[in-house]
């Protein structure tokens, strides 16, 4: 900025021109030789209030080049600098915020163009722009040929889009192909690792055969032993009824002979009235012609003699007192309580040799695969399951691999069919051929172009992301907690944390950092070799992070750095110590009453004196005086 | 005292034949244990009915662990051991617990040995 000698500043304009004008003068050496942009802004009017009462010019000189000026001169800019890069070279500390708001926002339509611009895309998507318009251009030809040509002309695009699918699916053949042939791949090496235990394999397949029997007979124990439980409910009853089954028997004797005594009482009663009867009638006649007869005393006498016989029986019978029948009714039903089934004894048996055979199974199971156990060491078990196990996972990893990959190539298959199918409508066109042949070339350049930016940038992405990362890392003071940064395919972005997902609520320094770190892996890639300017960086940022954000940026080798920073952000002197074998130049911008010693570089004195009532400082030293009221702003540069 | 002319009493074991007792108790978790009973009654009707197949009784010593009376009616075992209760003027539920106690000694001398508690019922 110069004028007449001297530093010019706004006040001095202000104040003294009478058609206020100021001129910006940006001196620069490129690879195209040495750039002069002049801006100039004049006022319209006497006394101009804002920025639309001011003129602004702007002239530019690029090596031999001639000059340009105005829209030439902003093109003739943006030919070596993109206006939509500037946020990566001229970073703006107060608008961290903005930025990163852009990268999380999901409209990110705000960092859109800068990103296709760091990488070189406008070109690319200016091509396609071009082609399509080229394209649109055949297409109102061929629309307006025959119903056939249409047709032919769509079938043409159909091929173009089945040849592209076609692609496609080839690639994505190949790629499931590749893969199977990685798992088959290491599937043989698994089997050559496991050669070399195949001394121990039957053993560890004896082993793995020996635990799954024991599990089994495990499972079957358990049954067992409920079996056994349930069976076991009415053991108590086997056996007293051992001891009961005796006296039951005994008891139930008594009630037969019993129930035979009180029938043959009732027998000798009824007898014994017959005869009391039969003697009491009969007197001397025969009871059955009812004529006297010569030997009815005999009869009689007879009579009496098994009347006597039948009282004497019945006597002898109702003199034997047995137990009740009542109490014979309890005492049976009471043993009765204790009768098992026919079959508990031999059901108890079964379900408790059951129970123990299963016991001494498992027992000498166990014993046999402790036995061989003992033989491996466990290195060697280990490492011979493991194998087995990948083994098989690799097994069934080949197995789905196969089965895709052969779907692929049945879609390959169906893709050339349809292919095949278009090329012969494409063939029953009578379109123009070149025309024909031109919307045909055009419809895959588009679509190559496409391809291109799709790929282009992904690969950007992924390097903006390791570079991000990287950066990242060496800024970050808590990389036990944040470990990375992640960018999206539409370039939007996250803090990773140690479980390689996005931190949920990083903090806002972190935060910073990471808008930093991805403002400078854009830049990198763009492989623009251009100084970066940083206005108050550190607004945002803890001390540790401001330190390292110029330990960073202030490489001995790289871009050029320059920094605006205030007071506030990084002291002058500890700074310039800091870095000093990094930097090229350092300066202060400064008020005159911001200085209590002499400013004057030959003198620096700090004997000065003040003068309250003029405003003013004088240098004792060298006489130097300088007004504390003027706004003229000094630039100083600080001595290196 | 019953009408019958016999004291009802009450049942208990010795602490060390509950433990063996309570050792027999089906276990879901411990199956390969011999523990054929539902419950601890279970165990201790089946050294009940073993003391009396063997006509053994033992005298209890040491401290003494109930029996769930609820689930162990002394009466329903009476025709048993009625005779022996007016005869020595016991308790049912003594002759029951000697009975018991004896069964304990039973099964103990059988797993000693190694057999199976069940095997005792043949």
């Amino acid at each position: 900025m110069v004028g007449e000698g001297e530093i010019l500043m706004n006040s001095t304009a202000y104040e003294e021109d009478s058609t206020q004008e100021m001129s910006v003068i940006l001196f620069a050496e490129g690879k195209r030789g040495s750039i002069e942009i002049t801006r100039t802004a004049r006022s319209t009017t006497t006394f101009a209030r804002s920025d639309k009462e001011m003129e602004m010019s702007l002239d530019v000189k690029i090596g031999e080049e001639p000059l340009k000026s105005g829209p030439d001169g902003q093109e003739a800019i943006e030919s070596f600098f993109p206006k939509e890069l500037e946020r990566f070279f001229f970073i703006d500390g107060e608008a961290l915020e903005e930025y990163t708001e852009m990268m999380r926002s999901s409209a990110l339509e705000g960092l859109k163009e800068e990103v296709n611009s760091v990488l070189g895309i406008p070109a690319l998507l200016r091509g396609d722009e071009d082609l399509t318009r080229i394209r649109r251009g055949i297409k109102s030809k061929i629309d307006s040929a025959t119903k056939a040509d249409i047709d032919s002309s769509k079938a043409l695009d159909e091929l173009n889009r089945q040849r592209n699918v076609l692609k496609t699916k080839i690639r994505e053949s190949d790629d499931l192909k590749n893969k199977l042939e990685t798992v088959m791949s290491k599937l043989e090496n698994t089997k050559e690792q496991m050669q070399a235990h195949k001394e121990l394999a039957p053993i560890v397949e004896e082993l793995k055969l020996l635990k799954a029997q024991i599990e089994l007979k495990k499972v079957y124990l358990k049954e067992a032993a409920a079996e056994k439980m349930n069976e076991s409910k009415i053991a108590w009853k086997v056996l007293l009824w051992k001891k009961s089954q005796q006296q039951h028997d005994s008891l139930l004797t008594i009630q037969n002979r019993a129930n035979l005594r009180e029938r043959s009482i009732q027998q000798h009663k009824d007898s014994i009235r017959e005869l009391e009867t039969l003697l009491k009638e009969t007197g001397g006649l025969c009871p059955e012609c009812k004529q006297p007869h010569p030997e009815i005393e005999k009869y009689r006498v007879g009579k009496q003699q098994k009347l006597d016989e039948h009282k004497s029986v019945l006597t002898r019978l109702e003199e034997e007192i047995p137990m009740s029948s009542d109490e014979l009714t309890i005492k049976l039903g009471a043993l009765k309580m204790f009768k098992p089934q026919d079959d508990s004894a031999e059901r108890i048996s079964r379900a408790s040799n059951k129970w123990k055979k299963l016991v001494n199974q498992i027992a000498s199971l166990e014993e046999t695969y402790e036995r061989l156990d003992a033989q491996l060491t466990e290195d060697a078990k280990t490492n011979v399951e493991v194998l087995g196990e990948r083994k098989g996972r690799q097994e069934a990893t080949v197995a789905k691999r196969e089965s895709e990959w052969r779907n692929a190539q049945n879609e390959v298959n169906q893709a050339e069919l349809e292919v095949r199918r278009l090329e012969g409508l494409t063939g029953k066109s009578n379109l123009n051929k070149e025309d024909h042949q031109l919307d045909n070339i055009i419809s895959s350049l588009i679509v190559a172009v496409k391809d291109t930016i799709n790929s282009y940038r992904e690969q950007a992405r992924k390097n903006v992301e390791k570079r991000a990362t990287e950066v990242f890392a060496k800024l970050n003071n808590a990389p036990e907690v944040y470990t990375g940064i992640k960018v999206d395919k539409d370039f939007k972005t996250a803090i990773l944390n140690t479980k390689g997902k996005a931190a949920r609520k990083p903090s806002s320094g972190a935060v910073s950092i990471m808008t930093m770190s991805v403002i400078d892996a854009l830049r990198h890639v763009s492989g623009m070799d251009l100084p970066v300017f940083l206005d108050t960086p550190g607004r945002s940022l803890d001390q540790h992070h401001k330190s390292k954000l110029l330990d960073y940026f202030w490489q001995t080798e790289g871009q050029q750095f320059l920094i605006f920073a205030h007071s506030g952000e990084y002291a002058v002197e500890e700074t310039v110590n800091q870095f000093e074998g990094r930097l090229a130049r350092a300066y202060t911008i400064s008020l005159p009453r911001d200085h209590r010693s002499c400013y004057q570089p030959e003198c620096l004195s700090e004997d000065v004196e003040h003068n309250s009532y003029n405003k003013k400082n004088t240098c004792n030293a060298c006489g130097f005086e300088w007004d504390l009221t003027s706004q003229k702003t000094l630039v100083l540069e600080v001595p290196l | 005292m019953s009408d019958q002319g016999f004291a009802i009493g009450s049942v208990g074991i010795s602490e060390t034949s509950h433990a063996l007792l309570e050792s027999l108790v089906y276990n879901p978790d411990d199956v390969s244990e011999d523990r054929p009973f539902e419950s601890i009654v279970e165990a201790f009707r089946f050294a009940f009915a073993l003391g009396i197949v063997h006509e053994k009784r033992t005298k209890r010593s040491g401290k003494s662990a109930g029996v769930a009376p609820r689930q162990f009616n002394v009466l329903d075992y009476s025709t048993l051991i009625e005779e022996e209760a007016v005869k020595n003027s016991e308790s049912l539920g003594l002759i029951i617990s000697e009975y018991a106690e004896a069964g304990c000694e039973l099964i103990q001398d059988a797993l000693s040995e190694s057999k199976s508690v069940l095997s005792l019922i043949d």
